[in-house]
């Protein structure tokens, strides 16, 4: 497949913010064992391949994402503002927030994020009713979790995008656990099927695959850009880190075996050693010299 | 912008109906959501009667999902537009408390910076027409306090369509409308031979006072808003055959409270009586009074007296719902003992 | 012999209840203490039980509401026994009973402790209102001062707001005294009215002002009513129950009209800011003004016609006599006699077992440390000379 000529769909350039992401979310758990964050923190280590997948696929002048708690590979995708991102989390003025949301409660431009499960869904919609009726030709993306989609708001959200056709995409991010809980002690039936009797197209994809992401991301930002109504895709992939912090009880093996699958390990497998080494050096200077600044 | 008073000869309904067509025709980025709110039908109440017509693109019939349309108006009003939403009955405001509370008014200051969510949710609450348990309840109570929600809730002896086209003009956050369903088929008063009106306060949503005497103190101040005023305006007509002062104080604004008008006319009596239609306890009055005491703390002859519906269900039947729901009975014998 | 089953009064608030029911079928023999009927108000249900054996007629169909007092049914000796009369005279003394007074002029009735029964069999046929009540009860209701000339009286007649003290009673908690304040419409008189407000058991009828410009004027909620020669009207009139007098500027003034308004008949009050402690034993005569935050100890005895401004503290056991007036802030120690027609600046300190003359005027910021002489003006900080301890 040609690809590569949209730069930010380039392997190199879907990597690089796969590295920042991953640079950030180590530093803060670094920063959160030394006590330097205000509350928890959510971390998305494992899951970048989505963020960096599916934000690279859309118009970053037009389109809105609407994050939720795990949100900080999302935000660095879409804006690369780890200095904001950082310092918001320490509670810092310096936040893109000025320390006011912390974590969870993220806004820039396009960009809103909120932690209660779910309740983005509605919110999502309604500001994709709002972008139709202004005809913008943006999107809104939502991104959420697979424990998310037990929350009924979806299932109003669903069908009203489909029933007003409205540009709404939901990127499912399925880890396999809600907080702690394993999805089969939490979900009856297939979550990937749930969206598909609202007349809503699913495309189901490997999560830490960046590239298989951005294309089908592309694709379907494409289709809905197009008027065809909301579309679901559904990433599999798998949380390295814990929830939080300090509430994980997943067994070691079933960790590491997922270590051997994880996205920036496989991209890293297709690109010249020198250029990936290339970027990961310079991120974690990046990312370094942030946090000496901000912890001086 | 000052309320103009009350056009005789139309009911609090059309003044509604009136006041949305004005928001509509004002400014086009105003829409209106809800369920069953399209012509001819109009809402349960017929309140947008007439607005799918006029405005064809503009009004939207919902499915029955509050918290999915409570939504929807964040997310419009967060992307440079005006919604206007329309929950069928109060009672089933309920389902729209996590969008309301944790992303409505979250989203104006959460963020560190200001942002605009200029929404409007209208719903109306009360009894009296032998709905039952869950369609004629007034549970505003629950959403008093919220911070970053202002509560409005018209009498019919406010402007109610002119304020309510104020609010979605002027308003940059959100604002739970609260209509009674009991006062849509009453005239609008501006007062009669027995009842003077006056506005003490300026702006869009003034506090309307009415007396019952014209000259001397009033012996008595009847405290409420929305649905319980015609019953608090029996009483004093009837009181005033009784000789018996009494001023009836109806704020639109009910969360956050402004309590100097309210204070500056139970000055004079020194003592009052606060009617709501909400259920006992942890209530409006509850604010109120507390309110009260504080700012006239020693120039009180009696503590501030609650009056509200009993802390049970609403039942069905003519009787049962009576009993339930606080009625000019009951305040006029308050009145008394508090005279007493 | 014919009992008559009246409409019980069940809820003092309600003047009509409702008949749901009647237990017994109309001819039947009841005994006493049977229940006949069940009637309902808007917060109770009752059953009504005979008062006397004998056969229930019932006089009117379940389902309706009836004012208190209304015949409801007659329970006769014999069957054959005619009521019908009896029931005549009743529906014709019910008819007349049927409103006698409004609910305010009861209200106010109930306050002042006045017996409305017996003021409405006075005035029959008529509906009383708050202003019989009112009138009733005024000081000068049946037995005319003689000292009021009728053109005093007309004086009243045109004073401003001279319907304000009645209605300021039926506002209160109860029969609230009433309080003439003379003198300081922009002064003394103010912070008299709002310390009046605060109490109890007062409530300012209005303030006495030589300057005409203030007459009609509303102080606080006080209406400024005129000057001084309108007291004996006013009083005549029954417009207050006491009064005060409140400027300090002429002491000699004060004085004479003290006397003057006692010699008329006049009452003479004493108003006490809420803030003011008193202990026990306090001794006190009329006319006296203590303003806020003061301290009255135990022992102390004080005359008449004083003004103390905020923050007087008089010690245990002192004694004041007549017509002083004390700035703010001065403190008597233990002991201390001080004598009449003294005025005090502010601040001043006196220590214990020294006796003030009268007519003396000490000034502000003095500590006294010796006695004063009669007729001394003190000016400096101290009388005495030091001495070496």
């Amino acid at each position: 497949m040609q690809k590569a000529l949209n730069t930010r769909g380039s392997l190199r350039a879907l990597y690089e913010t796969m590295a920042l992401i991953r640079a950030v979310e180590t530093s803060l758990l670094d920063l959160f064992s030394k006590g330097k964050l205000r509350g928890t923190v959510h971390t998305g280590i494992g899951q970048e391949g989505i963020a960096a997948g599916a934000v690279a696929a859309l118009d970053n002048e037009r389109d809105i994402i609407c994050s939720n708690h795990r949100g900080h590979g999302h935000y660095l995708a879409y804006c690369g503002d780890s200095r904001g991102l950082i310092a918001e989390i320490m509670g810092l003025s310096e936040g893109v927030c000025k320390g006011v949301g912390g974590s969870q409660h993220l806004h820039k431009r396009n960009f809103y994020s909120n932690g209660i499960l779910g309740g983005m869904a509605p919110v999502s919609v309604g500001m994709a009713m709002a972008e139709k009726t202004r005809k913008s030709g943006a999107i809104v993306v939502q991104f959420a979790g697979d424990g998310a989609l037990a929350e009924g708001a979806f299932y109003e959200a669903f069908n009203l995008a489909a029933l007003w056709k409205l540009p709404y995409m939901l990127v499912v991010e399925d880890n396999g656990y809600a907080q702690s809980t394993p999805k089969a002690l939490e979900q009856s039936g297939t979550l990937a099927d749930r969206p598909r009797p609202f007349g809503i197209p699913v495309v189901e994809v490997d999560g830490n695959d960046v590239e298989a992401v951005y294309e089908a991301a592309e694709s379907l930002a494409g289709r809905i850009r197009g008027g065809e109504g909301p579309g679901v895709l559904y990433c599999t992939t798998y949380r390295l880190a814990p929830h939080s912090k300090g509430d994980d009880i997943r067994a070691k093996e079933e960790i590491a075996d997922a270590w051997t699958r994880e996205p920036l390990a496989r991209a890293r497998a297709k690109l010249n050693p020198d250029v990936s080494s290339a970027i990961d050096q310079a991120i974690a200077t990046h990312a370094r010299d942030i946090i000496e600044t901000l912890t001086k | 912008m000052t309320q103009h008073a009350p056009e005789a000869s139309t009911t609090y309904l059309q003044s509604l109906n009136r006041g949305l067509h004005a928001a509509m025709a004002a400014d086009p980025r105003v829409h209106f959501a809800g369920e069953d709110v399209l012509d001819p039908y109009g809402g349960a109440f017929k309140v947008a009667a007439g607005l799918s017509k006029a405005y064809p693109d503009r009004v939207h019939t919902t499915p029955i999902s509050e918290c999915m349309i409570t939504g929807l108006a964040s997310g419009m009003a967060l992307r440079g537009l005006k919604p206007v939403i329309e929950i069928m009955f109060g009672d089933f405001m309920t389902l729209t408390f996590d969008q309301i509370l944790n992303h409505a008014v979250k989203f104006g200051t959460m963020y560190g910076s200001s942002l605009d969510v200029p929404m409007l949710i209208r719903t109306p609450m009360g009894g009296r027409r032998g709905y039952g348990p869950t369609h004629s309840q007034s549970i505003e109570k629950h959403f008093f306090g919220i911070p970053g929600l202002k509560i409005i809730s018209p009498s019919h002896v406010h402007n109610a369509g002119e304020m309510l086209a104020s609010a979605i003009a002027t308003e940059t956050q959100p604002i739970l409308f609260i209509e009674y369903k009991n006062l849509y088929p009453l005239a609008l008063v501006n007062g009669d031979d027995v009842l003077s009106v006056e506005s003490v306060t300026d702006g869009p949503y003034p506090t309307r006072i009415l007396r019952n005497f014209e000259a001397g103190e009033p012996d008595i101040v009847l405290i409420g808003y929305g649905g319980v005023a015609p019953v608090m305006l029996e009483v004093a007509e009837k009181l005033a055959e009784e000789e018996i002062n009494v001023s009836i104080v109806l704020p639109a604004v009910i969360s956050p409270l402004d309590v100097a008008p309210l204070a500056r006319e139970v000055t004079r009596a020194r003592r009052a009586i606060v009617v709501e239609e909400g259920t006992q306890g942890f209530d409006w009055g509850a604010e109120v009074a507390a309110r009260l005491h504080e700012t006239l703390f020693g120039k009180l002859d009696r503590p501030i007296r609650r009056l509200a519906s009993k802390p049970a269900i609403i039942p069905t039947s003519r009787d049962g719902e009576a009993a339930a729901l606080i009625g000019a009975a009951d305040i006029e014998a308050a009145v008394f003992e508090e005279l007493a | 012999m014919i009992h008559i089953v009246r409409m019980p009064g069940v809820n003092a608030n309600e003047d009509t209840a409702t008949l749901t029911r009647w237990t017994v079928a109309d001819g039947s023999s009841v005994q006493k203490g049977q229940y006949i009927c069940e009637i309902e108000t808007t917060k109770s249900a009752v059953e009504v039980e005979a008062e006397v054996d004998g056969f229930l007629v019932q006089l009117t169909p379940p389902g309706g509401a009836h004012r208190v007092g209304v015949p409801l049914a007659v329970i006769k000796q014999s069957l054959s026994d005619d009521h019908a009369a009896l029931l005549a005279g009743e529906a014709s003394a019910s008819q007349e009973t049927e409103r006698r007074w409004t609910k305010k002029a009861f209200i106010v009735a109930r306050r002042l402790g006045i017996d409305i029964e017996a003021l409405a069999k006075s005035k029959p046929g008529t509906t009383l209102t708050e202003a019989d009540v009112l009138a009733a009860q005024a000081p000068g209701a049946g037995t005319q001062p003689t000292q009021s000339s009728p053109s005093e009286v007309k004086a009243v007649a045109s004073a401003p707001a001279a319907t304000a003290a009645p209605r300021l009673i039926a506002a209160g908690g109860q029969h609230f005294e009433r309080v003439l304040l003379i003198g300081g419409a922009s002064g003394a008189g103010a912070l008299a009215v709002e310390a009046i407000m605060r109490t109890s058991h007062q409530r300012p009828a209005g303030i006495i002002d030589a300057n005409p410009q203030t007459h009609g004027q509303i102080i606080h909620g006080a209406p400024v009513l005129g000057d001084r020669t309108s007291i004996p009207a006013l009083w005549a009139n029954g417009q207050f129950d006491g009064a005060v007098i409140l400027f300090t500027d002429d002491i000699d003034d004060r004085a004479e009209l003290f006397s003057s308004l006692l010699g008329e008949g006049i009452r003479m009050t004493n108003v006490i800011d809420p803030s003011v402690q008193i202990r026990n034993d306090v001794r006190m005569g009329v006319g006296n003004a203590i303003m806020a935050n003061g301290f009255i100890a135990n022992g102390v005895e004080i005359g008449n016609n004083n003004f103390l401004a905020s923050h007087n503290v008089i010690e245990h056991h002192s004694k004041v006599g007549d017509h002083n007036a004390f700035g703010p802030r001065c403190t008597a120690s233990g002991k201390v006699m001080i004598g009449s027609y003294i005025r005090f600046g502010m601040h001043i300190g006196i220590e214990p077992y020294l006796s003030i003359g009268d007519r003396c005027i000490i000034a502000s910021g003095t500590i006294l440390t010796g006695s004063i002489a009669a007729n001394t003006i003190v000016k400096s900080r101290s009388t005495n000379e030091f001495r070496k301890r």
